[in-house]
């Protein structure tokens, strides 16, 4: 069964982007899950997989992750520390961990599982093993997007990749011919744009907002400004002394 | 002309945008080079512009000059002509050019924003060569990725010009209510650009999976001629990823982001791929036969669209309840226009859904119309995009008249309550931009102050030119029928 070990990579590869938060574990765990598809491709006898197609996967995995990584693994500015004392890392207690891991790999697992049995019951003439490859990259892929869409936009840029994976593996297994090297060239080149454009919105948002979560991006844009201004507007202490109260109150309003 | 030298126009057709573009591109980064002096900056600035106009109008050109069934092939593509696809490509550059003149007008020589002249340049013209190439190809993955990879130009230049706009200076230190409402209003339309622009990215990312998905099942039905439901769930994945792609509703909602913040990238979403997307999707689907596909019963789609839209536009008006932000009077207006696109492509879809021949025609109408409409609603100011909505509504004596009675037709033919459904959508947009005329609010405008002093003559003469055009899309609607229903004899067509 030459399918099963690319197989257990992607399966692998996917548990961890969907149950992991940190953003450097998910770059690695989606490597790993282009890697599989890479490699499953190579192994497939099927006339649109082969050897050629496998490269032309890894090489855009490849180029596409170092992208991500450079945006990812830059330096931040470290806040300088006072004479005589040692910064350390603040440790954040985090309630409900356990919850929040169960809950996680519990969907993973149920995700594993619904794809098994849509491998099974779908009939497009392809061997099981590889509708099953398929679904445990499109299935958490379509999760991720629905649990992360709206808070991470690490997470959610993955996840379309990720999709945009998806998609060109059940090309690649599905196809009847060999697709042409221009067809290969333009699927390859524009996930790699899309790579750089969700690295570039990336380091947008954290030299703009100093996150990368889209509930910031969502709060400006409707308005919601931060009660601290962090972002080097100061009211006049005399100005803010003439209308009283006031101030503090609209500040409070706004941004409940 | 031979068939030799029309092959040949074709190849150029597909190049020529790329390559001036990226020539127009290089001058407009040269106007930026330090040494250049300052009397010498405006004027290249000026060339650039030329330089990409020629580009796009000569494609435009030549798309209109060769003739239907002249094909060529590229990297082991080929890339052939039609009747839609000269018609939607076409008005789709004339579009495009609007955009390359309104985002040339509206942004000060002075402004940091120009120095996005190149990237504007480059998205605009590799837009034209994608969206070329998506409609030609007859090789529907090629078409596929094409349309995909239109948006990545749009995407990144509305990233970079983004990245020129400068946050909250750190200098600033004593501020009153006044500076933090601009600060405000400044991040809140910087937000809009980058959610607006990484939204487009994930709905053409959605639609092109589907369509990838539909296609691969369409060719494997080719080996099981028996399994019927392989051929109609890969059709439901075309016609779903066409409605995400072109943006029916609810797929058109970050539009109105788009036409509040970025009104040059808008026009190329909403004014060029939004049509060609139509089109592309109707000639993927024209080759497979209708009755078998049961492809008719994906009709309602378009009008349920159409319906949603209607709703959207009304719901822009009311007054939010309880801490739900009220939108400006730009937001409000920019949801309209979006919704009033989102209602033309809803009728188009239906058109091309319901498997019938007036339906179809009417559809590649619609499509043209909305290329030539929409710079219009997104340039003009009050009344001139009034003008842009009513020919989107499909009012006489506008250009979108034609195609939607057609589609009227077709949809009665099919039964009352689709057609009831693309009425009442119309009725409701209508109803919206109805608001906006009687409920005016004095002294303010939905085009920014800069923007107004800026877009002055040059963009008031592109504006009569397109209203010509709408004016003569309604008198010519005839002559443009003949070759349309000549071509509409296709397997997807079963019903007259």
């Amino acid at each position: 069964m030459p399918d099963l070990l690319p197989t257990i990579l992607i399966a692998i590869g996917s548990a961890i982007l969907l149950t992991q938060r940190d953003m450097r574990i998910g770059l690695a765990a989606f490597l790993a899950q282009w890697l599989g598809i890479a490699w499953i491709v190579w192994t497939s006898t099927a006339p649109g997989a082969g050897i050629y197609p496998a490269s032309v996967e890894i090489a855009t995995a490849v180029i596409t992750v170092i992208v991500m990584a450079l945006t990812i693994f830059r330096r931040r500015p470290v806040p300088t520390a006072k004479k005589g004392k040692r910064t350390r890392p603040e440790v954040v207690r985090t309630p409900g961990v356990i919850q929040d891991w169960l809950w996680l790999w519990g969907l993973a697992l149920l995700v594993g599982v619904a794809g098994y049995g849509l491998a099974r019951i779908t009939d497009v003439g392809v061997p099981e093993n590889s509708l099953l490859a398929f679904y445990w990259v499109v299935l958490p892929s379509v999760l991720l997007i629905v649990l992360e869409g709206s808070r991470s936009a690490v997470k959610l840029g993955l996840a379309l990749l990720s999709l945009s994976n998806a998609a060109c593996l059940f090309l690649y297994l599905t196809a009847i011919s060999a697709q042409e090297a221009s067809v290969l060239g333009i699927a390859a080149l524009s996930r790699l744009v899309l790579g750089v454009l969700i690295s570039y919105l990336w380091y947008m948002l954290a030299a703009r907002y100093d996150s990368q979560d889209l509930n910031t991006l969502f709060d400006r844009r409707a308005g919601i400004m931060p009660a601290n201004t962090n972002t080097g507007l100061a009211i006049r202490q005399d100005d803010q002394a003439a209308k009283g109260s006031k101030q503090g109150a609209k500040d409070k309003a706004r941004h409940e | 002309m031979s068939s030799l030298g029309l092959q040949v126009m074709l190849d150029w057709a597909l190049y020529v945008p790329l390559i001036g573009g990226l020539v127009a591109a290089l001058i407009a980064w040269a106007r930026q080079a330090r040494t250049m002096p300052d009397k010498r900056a405006p004027m290249l600035r000026l060339l650039a512009l030329v330089v990409a106009c020629i580009t796009v109008l000569f494609e435009a050109g030549i798309l209109s000059i060769v003739t239907d069934g002249q094909s060529t092939t590229l990297f082991g593509l080929t890339f052939a002509m039609s009747v839609p696809a000269r018609y939607v490509l076409t008005a789709a550059n004339v579009a495009l050019l609007c955009t390359l003149i309104y985002g040339w007008l509206t942004v000060d020589e002075d402004e940091q924003q120009a120095n996005g002249d190149p990237w504007r340049i480059i998205a605009v013209c590799a837009t034209s060569t994608l969206l070329a190439g998506a409609v030609l190809s007859t090789d529907r993955l090629a078409t596929t990725l094409l349309l995909f990879a239109s948006t990545l130009p749009i995407a990144g230049s509305v990233f970079v010009l983004t990245s020129n706009i400068s946050s909250a200076s750190p200098d600033v230190t004593f501020v009153g209510d006044e500076q933090r409402a601009t600060f405000a209003a400044g991040e809140r339309d910087t937000a809009g650009r980058l959610a607006g622009a990484f939204k487009q990215l994930a709905l053409a990312l959605l639609a092109a999976v589907l369509w990838i998905a539909g296609v691969t099942l369409l060719d494997r039905y080719g080996f099981n001629l028996e399994n019927t439901r392989l051929l109609q769930f890969g059709v439901a994945l075309l016609a779903v990823g066409m409605l995400v792609r072109a943006g029916s509703m609810p797929f058109s909602a970050p539009w109105a982001d788009a036409l509040e913040t970025t009104p040059p990238a808008s026009m190329l979403l909403l004014g060029a791929i939004a049509p060609a997307a139509l089109v592309a999707g109707m000639l993927m689907l024209a080759p497979i036969e209708g009755n078998l596909a049961r492809g008719a019963a994906a009709g309602w789609l378009g009008a349920a669209g159409a319906l949603l839209a209607g709703l959207r536009a009304i719901g822009a008006l009311r007054t939010p309840s309880g801490n739900a932000p009220e939108e400006g009077k730009s937001g409000k207006i920019a949801v309209i226009k979006a919704m009033t696109v989102a209602l033309a492509v809803s009728w188009a879809a239906y058109g091309i859904l319901s498997g019938s021949q007036t339906g179809a025609v009417g559809a590649v109408l619609i499509a043209t119309n909305i290329a030539l409409a929409v710079p219009l609603l997104v340039a003009g100011g009050r009344w001139i995009a009034l003008i842009g909505a009513a020919s989107l509504l499909g009012l006489p004596p506008f250009g979108g008249f034609s195609g939607t009675m057609l589609i009227a037709g077709s949809a009665a033919n099919a039964g009352g309550l689709w057609l009831a459904l693309l009425l009442l959508g119309s009725a409701l947009v209508a109803a919206a931009w109805l608001s906006t005329i009687f409920k005016p609010e004095r002294g303010k405008s939905d085009v920014p102050a800069t923007r107004r002093k800026l877009a002055s003559d040059p963009l008031m003469l592109v504006a009569v030119v397109l209203i010509v055009a709408q004016l003569a899309l309604f008198l010519l609607s005839n002559s443009r029928l003949t070759p349309l229903l000549d071509w509409a004899t296709l397997p997807w067509l079963t019903a007259p």
